[in-house]
């Protein structure tokens, strides 16, 4: 219990006199916020390729499972989701696919409509239904390159379909239309452009392409956090060399008391700025927060007690704050590039993203991209297990580091 | 019965010995100094009777029965470290608070124990200003306030004048004794003979981690039968005048440098006046006298072979 007040009452000090000055309390809140634009806007164009292309088979038949397989092997990232789960209807209902599109999921949805097999392109004898195309209107490009896809997808299985045999071309209709809209074909001016109808409705974007903005919270956050930490680290090395400490030495506490008063304090600078970067993402770019407001917690707070442990470590390996500086930005920046801060992780090649494991940031990562996919509390339980213990190790380590230091620093006199 | 007893402490930094088997002991209300030069290991002992370093050997005892190594030792001690160890974005009162409560103390006790200590270190208008805003000599009193706040029996003061001016020293100074009056034992460390002289009851000549002798001022003196010192001032000195001088003082010892001649007299012996009488009949043409006492400094210097501040 005496353990315990102690550490409060040395983060409560140091919070106190770091937020007594009201200059650093704006500038533990606005650079987190200026980083997260900045990343975003710089890299939204590039994240998330190559895409994914979530398809709801509601045929489920060979000329639906032929499309698919077409676009496979145009490399397209196909995800199937042709079961209904109850507790997460994903894709069955229109708002479920504008929901996933909103959060960056997925940056195109295709749905084959039950009776796809029955006329599954323009040359059908039967009315031909067409697929749906839902996409993100901040990436419309995409949805036209998946739109391609589709009609080389649609020209291969009929190929094959054909034996590998060239026909004499498409047969034409004076008139087709379909169920959701039309196309009319002069015969008179030559073969349909298309072969598939892709009927195609755009999600309304909120001003920054979605899986941006989810991915690159997930990414900026642990690599803020660790840059905070390593300046906290920083002063408590700065205060050892200008002797402030001394006096907490002669009291009747020690040196786990000191250091983890240091995390504590930081630990909760660290929350309060990852929740000011949380609320701007969602007051200015709509990212979702409150439907995961309790995973969150646990994953930021972890992401913190690891950052910060890890800011701690640094500061007793080294002897001066100039030594920190040099080490800190090195390993902070290879973390992070390592981690997915900088790139998002699932664009890597395997063995980096396996490598990214080693790093505080990929667990975190993969913790927040869990939580936005809602995979709940079993899909963020290893990164929290992960950085919890990571957090745990490192706190020992650099107190006992500390500790030994403390207790053989010569004096001046 | 001592209050602070401390029993051959021994450390070293890369078998070099800073601290070589230190012993003494302070009663209560007794101001015992530790004079030395820098690196002598003052500091050193002092960081080890607060149990911020740790020893190779020896160990520290209060009142008989608590030692360094029993947690309740803390509680009886209070450190007044060489750096200034104070928060410059709180108030004084809160400096205070803060280390109260690190000591334990109670609401109540802190109601009461700060405006006390804020008073004692002379405080009391500038009690709820960010000690950020503290001349030099006022964090400096707060430093001390600060090792009072918990009523320790024994209070370990590093240097506590370094960097001040006169008129805070002399407050610094004030303090001291009001601690001693409350009888508080006091280890006071400092590289000022005048310190020593002012405050100190018994002093503790420390040179390259020993104590080279203990005592009151004028047992130090006495243990190294210290001699006064004349000092002839002229335009010109010859050696062969000077020596001729110092022969029919009963071949005292001298020294020349430059325009000044040093002579070295017993206790009890020749007075300055015999010197310029002497000096006079020899024709030696001098422009000025004058004759320092023995003091710690000449005692040091007589023990260690080298200047205090050397």
């Amino acid at each position: 219990m005496r353990t315990l007040r102690i550490i409060l009452l040395l983060a409560g000090t140091q919070l106190r006199i770091i937020l007594r000055n009201r200059a650093t309390a704006v500038f533990l809140i606005i650079p987190g916020i200026i980083l997260y634009s900045i990343f975003t806007s710089i890299f939204a164009g590039s994240a998330g390729r190559p895409f994914r292309v979530a398809v709801v088979d509601q045929d489920n038949t060979p000329a639906s499972k032929k499309l698919i397989e077409m676009l496979r092997a145009n490399k397209v990232k196909v995800v199937l989701h042709e079961k209904e789960d109850p507790k997460r209807p994903l894709l069955t209902e229109e708002s479920a696919r504008a929901s996933i599109l909103h959060e960056g999921l997925f940056r195109v949805v295709l749905v084959i409509p039950k009776g796809y097999a029955e006329s599954p392109n323009m040359l059908s004898p039967n009315p031909h239904q067409g697929i749906d195309l839902i996409y993100d209107e901040s990436q419309t490009w995409e949805a036209e390159i998946v739109t391609g896809m589709v009609q080389m997808a649609a020209g291969r299985a009929l190929f094959e379909q054909m034996g590998g045999m060239l026909g004499s071309g498409p047969a034409r209709r004076s008139d087709q239309t379909t169920q959701r809209g039309t196309e009319q074909t002069d015969p008179e001016k030559g073969p349909a452009q298309r072969l598939i109808q892709v009927h195609s409705a755009g999600v309304i974007k909120s001003g920054m392409p979605n899986a941006a903005k989810n991915i690159f919270l997930a990414a900026i956050v642990p690599m803020f956090i660790m840059f905070g930490a390593a300046g906290a680290a920083r002063s408590m090395l700065e205060a050892i060399r200008r002797g402030e400490i001394r006096r907490l030495l002669a009291a009747p506490i020690g040196a786990f008391h000191i250091v983890t008063g240091q995390l504590v304090a930081c630990v909760t600078l660290a929350l309060i700025q990852c929740y000011a970067m949380y609320l701007y993402a969602w007051l200015v770019f709509d990212v979702g927060i409150w439907h995961i407001t309790g995973g969150l917690f646990v994953l930021t707070l972890a992401t913190c007690l690891a950052a910060t442990a890890l800011g701690m470590l640094m500061a007793s390996l080294c002897r001066t704050a100039e030594q920190l500086d040099s080490l800190g930005p090195v390993v902070i920046l290879a973390m992070s590039a390592l981690g997915g801060s900088m790139v998002p992780r699932f664009v890597m090649p395997v063995f980096m993203q396996k490598l990214g494991l080693f790093t505080i940031n990929g667990w975190a990562y993969d913790g927040f991209m869990a939580l936005i996919r809602r995979e709940g509390f079993w899909g963020i339980f290893m990164p929290l297990l992960v950085l919890t213990t990571t957090a745990g190790v490192l706190i020992a380590i650099s107190s006992a580091i500390f500790a030994r230091r403390l207790a053989s620093k010569p004096a001046s006199g | 019965m001592a209050v602070l007893e401390v029993r051959n402490l021994r450390k070293s930094y890369d078998r070099v010995p800073a601290v070589d088997g230190i012993s003494f002991s302070i009663e209560e209300g007794e101001v015992f100094g530790l004079l030395g030069p820098n690196g002598a290991g003052k500091s050193t002992t002092i960081d080890i009777i607060a149990t911020i370093l740790k020893q190779d050997t020896g160990e520290s005892i209060i009142r008989g029965s608590l030692s360094s190594r029993s947690k309740p030792y803390k509680y009886r001690i209070g450190y007044v470290p060489q750096e200034l160890s104070l928060n410059d974005r709180l108030t004084a009162a809160e400096n205070l608070t803060f280390v109260g409560k690190l000591y334990d103390l109670s609401r109540d006790e802190l109601k009461r124990r700060v405006p006390e200590t804020i008073d004692a270190v002379g405080l009391s208008d500038r009690a709820h200003d960010k000690v950020g805003t503290f001349s030099g000599g006022m964090k400096r009193r707060l430093n001390i306030g600060c090792a009072i706040v918990h009523h320790p029996d024994v209070v370990l003061m590093d240097e506590p004048t370094a960097g001040v001016d006169p008129h805070a020293r002399a407050y610094i100074f004030e303090i001291v004794e009001r601690l001693s009056a409350q009888r508080k034992a006091i280890l006071y460390t400092t590289h000022y003979m005048e310190e020593a002289q002012r405050l100190c009851s018994r002093t503790a000549i420390i040179d390259r981690g020993n104590i080279v002798a203990v005592g009151t001022l004028n047992e130090l003196i006495e243990l190294v039968r210290a001699k006064r010192e004349v000092i002839l001032e002229a335009d010109h000195l010859a050696p062969e005048a000077i020596g001729r001088l110092a022969a029919g003082l009963g071949n005292v010892p001298f020294r020349i440098e430059s325009d000044r001649a040093r002579l070295t007299l017993q206790n009890g012996g020749h007075g300055i006046v015999d010197v310029i009488t002497k000096a006079h009949e020899l024709g030696i043409p001098i422009r000025g006298a004058s004759i320092t006492e023995p003091n710690l400094e000449t005692v040091f210097l007589e023990l260690t072979g080298h200047a205090l501040r050397d």
